[in-house]
C-alpha cells in the first residue's frame, strides 16, 4: 500500500492506516446500529461484527507493541 | 435492481460501506482497483471510489469508468476536504469518509437522478460557477 504521492507506506504508517480503516468500519457499523436500533436481531449481528473488528484492531496493536493488549 | 460498484483497497472497510449503501435498496459489488476490469461488461448505476485508493489509482479507475460507463455517476469518498480539488473532474459528488449518513444521502441522490442528468460535465467543472465555493458545496 502506498500514499497519495505513490510513496510506499512505512510499516508504522501502514499500521496506523489499517487501524484507522478498522475504526472507520466500526463507525459505519455504529451508524447502522443506530439506524436499526429497534431491530434487536440486526443490532446483535452488528455488535458481533464490531466485536470481530475490535479483535482485529487488538491483534494489530498487539503485533506492533510489546505491551499486552 | 440497481447496482453499486464500490472500489477500494481495504476489504473490511469496503464491506462496512457496502452495508451502509445497501440501505439504498441497490445491490452492491466490492472490488479492488485490480478487479474493476473484471466487471467491464457488467452494468452499474453508481461507482463509489473509496479513499483507500491512492490518488493516482483513483483517477485511473475513474478514467476507466468514464470510458467504460460514461453515463454512470461517480461518488468519491475522501479523507480530507482538500482532495476534492485534485480529483474534481473525476467525480459527480464527494463525501467525507467519516460520514456514513452523508454517504448514504449522496448515493441515494445520485441513484434517483436520471443517468444523464446526474453527470456533471467537465465543462461544468471548469466554468466560473465551479469555483472553490461551489466545489466546497459538494460536501455540504
Amino acid at each position: 500500500m502506498s500514499d497519495h504521492a505513490g510513496q510506499r507506506y512505512s510499516p508504522e504508517t501502514l499500521f496506523l492506516v489499517q487501524v484507522l480503516n478498522h475504526l472507520e468500519a466500526l463507525g459505519n457499523l455504529n451508524y447502522l446500529m443506530n439506524a436499526d436500533a429497534e431491530d434487536a436481531q440486526t443490532v446483535h449481528s452488528y455488535v458481533k461484527q464490531s466485536e470481530d473488528i475490535l479483535q482485529q484492531v487488538a491483534a494489530l496493536v498487539r503485533s506492533r507493541s510489546s505491551i499486552a493488549v | 435492481m440497481r447496482t453499486i460498484l464500490l472500489v477500494g483497497e481495504d476489504a473490511l472497510l469496503l464491506d462496512s460501506r457496502a452495508a451502509v449503501l445497501s440501505r439504498t435498496k441497490a445491490g452492491t459489488l466490492n472490488a479492488s482497483q485490480y478487479e474493476v476490469a473484471v466487471y467491464r461488461s457488467q452494468r452499474f448505476d453508481l461507482l463509489v471510489l473509496c479513499h483507500t485508493l491512492r490518488q493516482g489509482d483513483r483517477i485511473a479507475v475513474a478514467e476507466l469508468a468514464r470510458h467504460q460507463w460514461p453515463e454512470i455517476p461517480i461518488l468519491q469518498v475522501l479523507q480530507y476536504e482538500w482532495e476534492q480539488f485534485v480529483t474534481l473532474k473525476y467525480a459527480d459528488q464527494f463525501v467525507l469518509s467519516c460520514d456514513p449518513g452523508k454517504l448514504l444521502q449522496r448515493a441515494t441522490e445520485l441513484l434517483e437522478k436520471p443517468l444523464k442528468q446526474s453527470r456533471r460535465t467537465i465543462s461544468d467543472h471548469l466554468s466560473p460557477a465551479a469555483d472553490k465555493q461551489s466545489a466546497t458545496n459538494f460536501l455540504r
